[in-house]
């Protein structure tokens, strides 16, 4: 085969297959492809490494490029993409099948993730952003933003915060594609808690006892969050910890940010619920 | 978690030359035998770094690592598990992975100025320590703390007030007897820039080739045992203040950095090495 600059003629499975192939070849068809962080970086980030935690990205990136198709905004190479919460770029370098490297932006306000990222080769530019701060980018900048672990973290109050920050950098009838946790999570606490040997285990115990009153309020359709005071020094328990989030909840508190469109419970193909919206 | 053993504890048997082996298969193949190998960064990364990736890197590492383990038990210093390592500028950890097969990751310290290259080590989970410096700061290690020090590309690129104080900090933390193996441009690099072209489409050729007609008064300078500098700077975190090309003379090295390392050897072998190898000794 001749080598080639980019892969958007490559049917999207087939894209897959080369994402899972460069696990183990650094070069495909005369392109560099993206390397990756050692087995524990990726568990410490997604419990999973390699070609398992790449199949859960494109589990996503699949979701949320139909969704932006029936929406009525497919995904071109001039399409402009942010990757709100970059980490190691697992799922920024999926989306290298339909946009260009140059309109793939990644952000993340771990310093370590952004340089790494830049370091691997993942396809786009990356900055490092502050945790209540704002985006490197101007108004109406974006076709489509998403983030995959990252409301499921964020204190209600950031999460306010970045709601409207990234209603600012979408262009009107930009889509938003967020991971967040469902109902289920809090129905899971008991039998997380249960799992040996285990942070996410040591967590939810605090929290067993509560779930009956967490189930109450997120069917009053509040905003549910367990402080856990991990996740480093740039990830206070201020603004850090474990957030459950109902379709109610989203069209009530940024239904004026972005208009839900879908709310999937996708746990099985990517682990966690998936809120599709639209900048009015 | 990332390895604590060395490496020839998790590949019992193995020997020198398939250690290279295995580190190169680790580029294709993150686990072997179910051990977990530090990853790679992109090629583009690795070439900027030291101008090449994966197979030819990390062939050419190979030469200096078998150079430097030779030289450390010409020293009675055999490497060995306990053997405190430091690699002074470790970017993206090519000789740490190296060196892991026979020192166990916690006695590998590694550091660079550049703060992302610093922390890709890290999440490349290459066995070891990496730690920030300041251009011109101090290390972060104790006073007789290490018993190898490394330094691949590092010398070559310093202004002399700067490796001054480098040398003299990193005398300050080698324990009493320490192996120094450092590389340096010798008197061919001068000679080297003169041939170059000031429209070479690599960027560090053309910008050497903008100071050809210095030559002959950087290879004077050479011959009378000065320190040679051109100030190139090199991007990111490297100003022409603190990081450019530099060639080394034997002579310099004897009658100005004898008190911190005593000389051994100047092995200027273009066939071996594209650069000069120094080793030293701690008095």
């Amino acid at each position: 085969m001749p080598n080639r600059t980019n892969f958007h003629d490559l049917s999207v499975d087939d894209w897959y297959n080369v994402v899972y192939s460069s696990v183990t070849e650094p070069v495909i068809d005369g392109v560099e492809m993206p390397r990756f962080p050692h087995g524990s970086v990726q568990r410490g980030y997604v419990g999973q490494q390699d070609v398992a935690a790449l199949h859960t990205a494109c589990n996503f990136h699949s979701y949320t490029t139909k969704w932006a198709e029936a929406l009525g905004h497919p995904l071109k190479p001039e399409s402009k993409v942010l990757d709100f919460g970059c980490g190691w770029g697992r799922v920024q370098r999926i989306f290298w099948h339909e946009v260009d490297a140059q309109n793939l932006h990644g952000v993340d306000v771990d310093f370590s993730a952004v340089a790494v990222c830049r370091n691997l080769g993942v396809p786009g530019t990356f900055q490092t952003i502050d945790p209540l701060g704002k985006l490197p980018f101007a108004d109406q900048t974006f076709d489509l933003i998403y983030g995959v672990s990252v409301f499921t973290h964020l204190s209600l109050k950031s999460a306010d915060h970045w709601m409207a920050e990234l209603n600012r950098v979408m262009r009107p009838g930009g889509v938003l594609a967020i991971t967040v946790e469902s109902r289920e999570f809090i129905e899971r606490i008991p039998a997380m808690a249960a799992q040996p040997n285990n942070l996410r285990a040591e967590l939810c115990a605090r929290f067993v006892d509560q779930v009956p009153q967490l189930l109450a309020d997120y069917d009053a359709g509040k905003f549910v969050f367990m402080p856990n005071g991990t996740g480093g020094s740039v990830r206070e328990s201020e603004f850090y910890g474990d957030a459950v989030i109902g379709e109610g909840f989203f069209r009530e508190r940024w239904g004026s940010h972005f208009g839900l469109r879908a709310y999937i419970e996708a746990h099985q193909h990517v682990g966690q619920a998936i809120v599709i919206a639209i900048k009015e | 978690m990332t390895q604590t053993l060395p490496g020839a504890d998790l590949f019992p048997g193995s020997s020198e030359d398939d250690w290279l082996t295995l580190l190169i298969r680790s580029i294709r193949e993150p686990v072997i035998n179910g051990v977990e190998m530090p990853r790679l960064p992109h090629g583009n990364v690795q070439r900027g770094f030291v101008g090449s990736a994966d197979e030819q890197t990390l062939n050419e590492a190979n030469n200096f690592w078998k150079y430097v383990k030779k030289a450390a038990v010409e020293n009675g210093k055999p490497i060995t598990r306990n053997t405190r390592l430091l690699d002074f500028g470790s970017a993206w950890g090519r000789y740490a992975r190296f060196f892991w097969r026979d020192i166990a990751p916690e006695n590998i310290k590694g550091c660079d100025i550049d703060p992302e290259i610093v922390a890709t080590c890290t999440y490349l989970g290459v066995p070891g320590n990496f730690s920030v410096i300041e251009p011109k700061g101090k290390l972060p290690y104790a006073d007789g703390s290490m018993d190898l020090i490394i330094a691949y590309s590092v010398f070559t690129h310093l202004p002399e007030n700067v490796a001054e104080h480098w040398m003299k900090e990193l005398s300050r933390v080698a324990a009493p007897g320490a192996l120094i193996a450092y590389t340096v441009e010798p008197r061919r690099f001068l000679t080297f820039i003169e041939t170059l072209d000031p429209n070479s489409p690599s960027m560090w050729h053309a910008l050497m080739a903008t100071f050809k007609d210095r030559v002959p008064e950087l290879l004077a300078k050479f011959d009378s045992g000065e320190f040679c500098y051109i100030p190139t700077s090199g991007g990111a975190y490297r100003d022409a203040d603190v990081y450019g090309d530099s060639a080394i003379s034997e002579r310099y090295i004897t009658q100005r950095w004898s008190k911190y390392f005593k000389l051994a050897k100047y092995h200027d072998e273009p066939r071996e090495f594209w650069q000069g190898v120094v080793t030293a000794r701690k008095p």
